[in-house]
């Protein structure tokens, strides 16, 4: 069977190569934006057959290549849910991208064809899904770099202010992350002997060590926790909103889940004698991105610094070892990707339809757009865990936070449980001084817009689903297959 | 035979349908009509309930979500329902001309529905989806005038060292929702522990739950909603809001969470440590009278009602503590007439205040110039406080005076008539003011029109109920020797209250209280601004260590980032480190000119390439 091969790789490529190709007045936008639209569904198509035959997991060999082993394309129940999530985001932003660009491209005095940004757009997307479906740890690099290339692309074509010094610094930054990240794998190839993402006994030694540490290293930088994240903000921020819709919630993400994949596989013992650490540092990265977002005044680089708070989230997911860690982790993913891609496109609509991107000019802006407003608030709703996705998302976070912490000492298990609520609370506070600041006034220096249905309908769609999956049964399927799969795998050990 | 089960699912489903409903028709019909069908709806089910009912909603593995109805709560419930139908056809009238109706309607329909969920609750999960429900719903109807209009704003303006005592509604709303997401994050936490403890979410599984760190944790949270004291400060500001949003707050939803969730706990799991709960329990009372004394101070009508609100809720609190200590079942019963007495009298009092309010255009008692209309309305304001004086017999807040009394510990005594007086004081200073107003002679308005009417109904509604629903709850009614003394204080205090008047407000401690003990200056400035101030400087402190990074000198991004201007196309220049790759920063120079840029997306480009060939010859071996 070559269906995840097919949908993946091949159907997309020809789409990408056609979107390159067919220039000039051949197609206009609205065929191309169908066209990548059509690439991101595609490529979920494989999750939603592997939901609807009920499957454990779905395996398929793509090739046996020489040195590298099988590459193999599998789903799990754990990327299923994320696969799934991912392809309706960037559907969403890719139905987003189509008049934001077009106004882009303008502001930019160049050509208003998109053909480049759609291809590069859906090589883009390719590349993150690539990374949720990979097994084998080569693969997963190949779609790593291709995802880092293609969004270098996209910040160094089309990015605000200084673009051409943010894409280098971007790409330097990621590059540093992939050549770490890189040695990593090939040295768990040296101590393994396999590049396959399974269990092996094998006995911890140098080798393993450093290669985890290198890996750790490399995709904390991708992820952008604290102390390595000073290229986040920046990307983030001055890529076109598109983009950062998905560049901030999904890519990061998937660094996340790749992280995950490997520690979970080769190194849990290790793991769990970190995780304390870990977890400390995780609730530290929740902690500065609040504070980082509290204090600041661009609305792009508020939910950048917010993104940093969210990884940390996630790292404390990571941390764990246990059943409940995975679970809680794709939640916090979904959680996040939806309402982070729908702020990113409000900020869109914020820059390109009322001219500013600053918080002393955007403000009362629920009297000037009131779909566009309402999708918001929700999406900060959810972003903060008072409710939505979001609090499902912060409740199996602490339900793991609470499993983890029991096993550490007196002291530590009050500081840590301290720290974690002040987090909660942090979290709460920005997103509600955002609304505060965006949403109440009255504002005279913007005129109300006219709706501009291919922004609108995208923005107020996630906002929906971050309604619908909060209720069962959906995402209560998904997390009761993870939770079930995970203690197969812990019993199966 | 009734199907219980269902009805009771449609019951609790009802005000979450109408909620959605409102969003467009606006005008408060549908909804209300809908919650009538609730109420009649938990009325039918109450006879079948006699053993309780457990509806499981949602089970995986061992985490199990449930809710758990049994005869007392169906009755919790329809004093809730009840209180918050009449609040709503009230909101009706209130609301006529406002802007932003049909989202009022929503958050009450799903405020309604927090309340039964927490009502219903069988687990601990499910108890924090219901306070997050109404966290967010009373954020939202406290910052229900977004556009944060002067005449909206809450707070006396008088001025404490450097900051204004006057809060706009959304600064209002923010408060609420940050001082709240304290309770409602600690109360999270407590069920994972009490989850990890027992592996199970259950309540009726955690009879063998023997946490310190779960039950300090449980007490911390459910001060916070309740409003004792440290954490009085978002009730005060509260006040934002519309009338109505106020009454269904203070009344029924957000400060009783805690005392209902103290009441579910309790039946299950084994009490604290005794000495624990004692200091907690003296501890509320005392909050109580802290409390009520800032609102004697206060000029402005809603405060001085939300001080008698903590009175209450503290006291509704200190019960359901009670109950966790001694598991008496008729502490639970009382728990249901502070309830009924004090949700239908405070609600009365904030609808008739608040319509003189409404009318006179202002928040200060002293400020009313406008007498309402109808005649009952003084009355319905006598009616309701000396329900929650206590000095009439036949009425509810009188049992619940004499009930909590006698179950009381004997060193508790003292402490309840102080606070007991202390409300008496507050209401005093209003009615006092008003019957001032009335024997002035102030000018009135006669238009009679149907909102009018949407709004006094109601209020008579709530001003008699008190009175005649003691025929459910007569079997308590007990005269004992503490029943002769709390009466013989509640009308010493009424009469000291009118003698004293003048006397009490030269007095130099009301100056002092007016700053509310300093409260909103640690809330505002010290956690507030501080905060704020803590945030920048490592702000500022990671900018220059990022610009260092990046390569520039931290002297200079020092004045750069001072005067940080964030427009669309602003130019801060990045520098890559030197030590990196010297051909890079070549590159760097270079992209100045279009030409390079496009050089280096073709060498991307190439570099994608390059890729592609990799997987394609992957894929042909």
């Amino acid at each position: 069977m070559i269906m995840i091969a097919v949908s993946l790789i091949y159907i997309p490529l020809i789409i990408a190569v056609l979107l390159f190709l067919l220039r000039g007045k051949i197609v206009n936008n609205c065929t191309r934006c169908v066209l990548s639209t059509l690439a991101c569904i595609i490529m979920t198509v494989p999750a939603l057959y592997y939901y609807a035959n009920n499957m454990t997991t779905l395996c398929e060999i793509l090739v046996r290549a020489p040195y590298v082993g099988p590459l193999i394309l599998w789903i799990t129940p754990v990327s299923a849910f994320m696969i799934l999530v991912s392809g309706v985001v960037a559907s969403a932003v890719s139905v987003f991208s189509l008049s934001y660009m077009e106004h882009r491209c303008e502001e930019l005095h160049i050509s208003t064809e998109l053909s480049t940004y759609y291809g590069l757009y859906v090589l883009y997307i390719q590349g993150l899904l690539g990374m949720l479906y990979s097994r084998n740890l080569i693969l997963m690099f190949i779609f790593l770099e291709l995802a880092a290339i293609t969004s270098f692309l996209l910040i160094l074509f089309y990015g605000y202010g200084n673009r051409y010094r943010v894409a280098l610094l971007y790409l330097v930054w990621s590059q540093m992350a992939s050549l770490l990240v890189l040695c990593g794998i090939l040295l768990i190839h040296v101590w393994t002997g396999t590049f396959l993402i399974e269990h092996v006994t094998a006995i911890y030694d140098t080798t393993s060590i450093i290669a985890l540490s290198l890996i750790l290293v490399g995709l904390l930088i991708k992820m952008g926790t604290f102390l390595v994240h000073f290229w986040l903000p920046w990307a983030h921020a001055e890529a076109p909103s598109p983009v950062s819709a998905i560049l901030s919630p999904v890519h990061i993400g998937v660094a996340g889940y790749v992280l995950m994949e490997i520690t979970h596989t080769f190194y849990v013992p290790i793991m769990k004698a970190m995780s304390p650490y870990l977890m400390t540092y995780g609730i530290v990265t929740m902690i500065y991105g609040g504070m980082m977002a509290l204090s600041e005044r661009d609305i792009k680089r508020f939910l950048a610094y917010s993104s940093i708070s969210h990884m940390g989230s996630m790292l404390i997911c990571i941390s764990m070892c246990n059943y409940i860690g995975e679970a809680a982790l794709v939640l916090v993913f979904v959680a996040h990707a939806l309402a982070k891609s729908l702020l990113f496109m409000f900020s869109g609509f914020c820059i390109s339809r009322l001219g500013f991107r600053d918080f002393e000019n955007l403000f009362g802006l629920y009297d000037v757009y009131r779909p566009l407003s309402v999708a918001g608030i929700i999406g900060f709703i959810s972003l903060s865990g008072v409710f939505n996705i979001g609090l499902l998302s912060k409740i199996y976070l602490t339900f793991a936070i609470a499993d983890e912490v029991m096993l550490v000492q007196y002291p530590w298990k009050i500081g840590l449980i301290s720290i974690y609520i002040l987090s909660i609370m942090i979290t709460i506070a920005y997103c509600f001084y955002a609304m505060r600041r965006l949403y109440f006034g009255v504002a005279r220096h913007i005129h109300r817009v006219r709706p501009v249905y291919s922004m609108d309908v995208p923005i107020i769609v996630l906002a929906l689903l971050t309604i619908v999956l909060m209720f069962p049964p959906v995402a209560h399927i998904a997390i009761g297959k993870i939770i079930l799969y995970n203690f197969v795998k812990v019993f199966g050990r | 035979m009734v199907p219980v089960e269902q009805l009771l699912i449609i019951s609790i489903l009802l005000p979450l349908l109408g909620s959605l409903a409102e969003i467009f028709s606006r005008r408060g019909i549908i909804l209300t009509t809908l919650t009538a069908l609730t109420l009649a709806l938990l009325i039918v089910c109450l006879p079948h309930l006699a053993t309780g009912l457990s509806i499981q909603y949602f089970s995986y593995s061992n985490i199990v979500l449930e809710l758990h109805i049994c005869r007392i709560w169906d009755m919790y419930a329809i004093a809730a329902t009840l209180i918050i139908l009449l609040v709503e056809i009230y909101s009706i009238g209130y609301l006529w001309d406002d802007y932003r109706r049909g989202w009022f309607f929503f958050f009450s329909g799903l405020m309604h529905f927090g309340t039964l969920l927490l009502l219903f609750a069988g687990d601990l999960i499910t108890i924090t989806i219901a306070w997050n429900v109404l966290e967010l719903c009373s954020y939202a109807l406290i910052g229900h005038w977004y556009r944060d209009e002067p005449e909206r704003y809450v707070g006396e303006g008088i001025s404490m060292r450097d900051m204004v005592l006057l809060w706009s509604p959304s600064a209002a709303a923010y408060r609420a929702i940050v001082i709240t997401s304290l309770g409602t994050s600690t109360m999270l936490v407590a069920s994972c522990i009490a989850f990890a403890r027992t592996g199970s979410l259950l309540l009726t599984s955690l009879r063998h739950l023997k946490s310190m760190m779960f039950d300090i944790f449980i007490i911390l949270a459910v001060l916070v909603p309740s409003a004792q004291v440290p954490f009085t400060e978002w009730l005060f500001t509260a006040m934002a809001g519309p009338t109505p949003a106020s009454a269904m707050i203070h009344s029924t939803t957000l400060v009783n969470a805690g005392a209902f969730t103290i009441f579910k706990i309790g039946s299950y799991v084994p009490c604290p440590h005794g000495l624990l709960l004692e200091i907690v329990l003296i501890y509320v009372i005392l909050s109580t009278i802290v409390s009520g004394l800032i609102g004697v101070a206060s000029r402005e009508v809603k405060v001085i009602l939300a001080a008698s609100t903590t009175i209450y809720v503290g006291l509704l609190l200190y019960v359901s503590l009670l109950y966790w200590s001694t598991g008496a079942t008729s502490l639970m019963m009382l728990g249901l007439i502070i309830l009924l007495a004090h949700g239908l009298s405070k609600a009365c009092l904030f609808m008739t205040c608040g319509y003189m309010m409404h009318l006179s255009k202002t928040r200060f008692i002293d400020d009313v110039r406008v007498f309402l209309r109808f005649k009952p309305s003084f009355v319905a304001l006598i009616l309701a406080s000396a329900n929650l004086f206590g000095v009439v017999v036949p009425s509810l807040g009188f049992l619940m005076t004499e009930m909590s009394i006698e179950y009381s510990p004997w060193y508790m005594i003292p402490l309840l008539f102080t606070s007991h007086v202390i409300s008496i004081a507050l209401l005093m200073k209003i009615i006092l003011t008003f019957w001032d107003l009335r024997r002035r002679g102030v000018e009135s308005i006669d238009e009679v029109e149907l909102k009018d009417l949407a709004m006094e109904i109601p209020t008579l509604i709530m001003m008699v109920l008190p009175y005649l629903l003691l025929v459910l709850f007569h079997p308590y009614m007990r005269v004992t020797v503490l029943t002769g003394i709390s009466l013989g204080v509640a009308i010493a205090a009424i009469i000291a209250c009118i003698y004293l008047r003048d006397y009490v407000k030269s007095m130099r401690i009301i100056r002092i209280l007016k700053l509310r003990l300093g409260l909103p200056y640690l809330v505002d400035r010290v956690m507030g601004l501080g905060f704020k101030r803590l945030c920048m400087s490592i702000y500022r402190a990671f900018m220059s260590l990022d610009a260092y990074i990046h390569g520039i000198n931290i002297l200079k991004v020092a004045t750069k980032f001072r005067n940080f201007d964030l427009k669309i196309d602003y130019k801060i220049h990045i520098r890559l480190p030197r030590v990196f790759v010297e051909k890079l920063c070549k590159i760097v120079n270079m992209l100045h000119t279009d030409k390079a840029v496009r050089d280096l997306a073709y060498v991307g480009v190439l570099l994608v390439l390059i890729m592609m060939v990799v997987v394609i010859v992957l894929l042909l071996f």
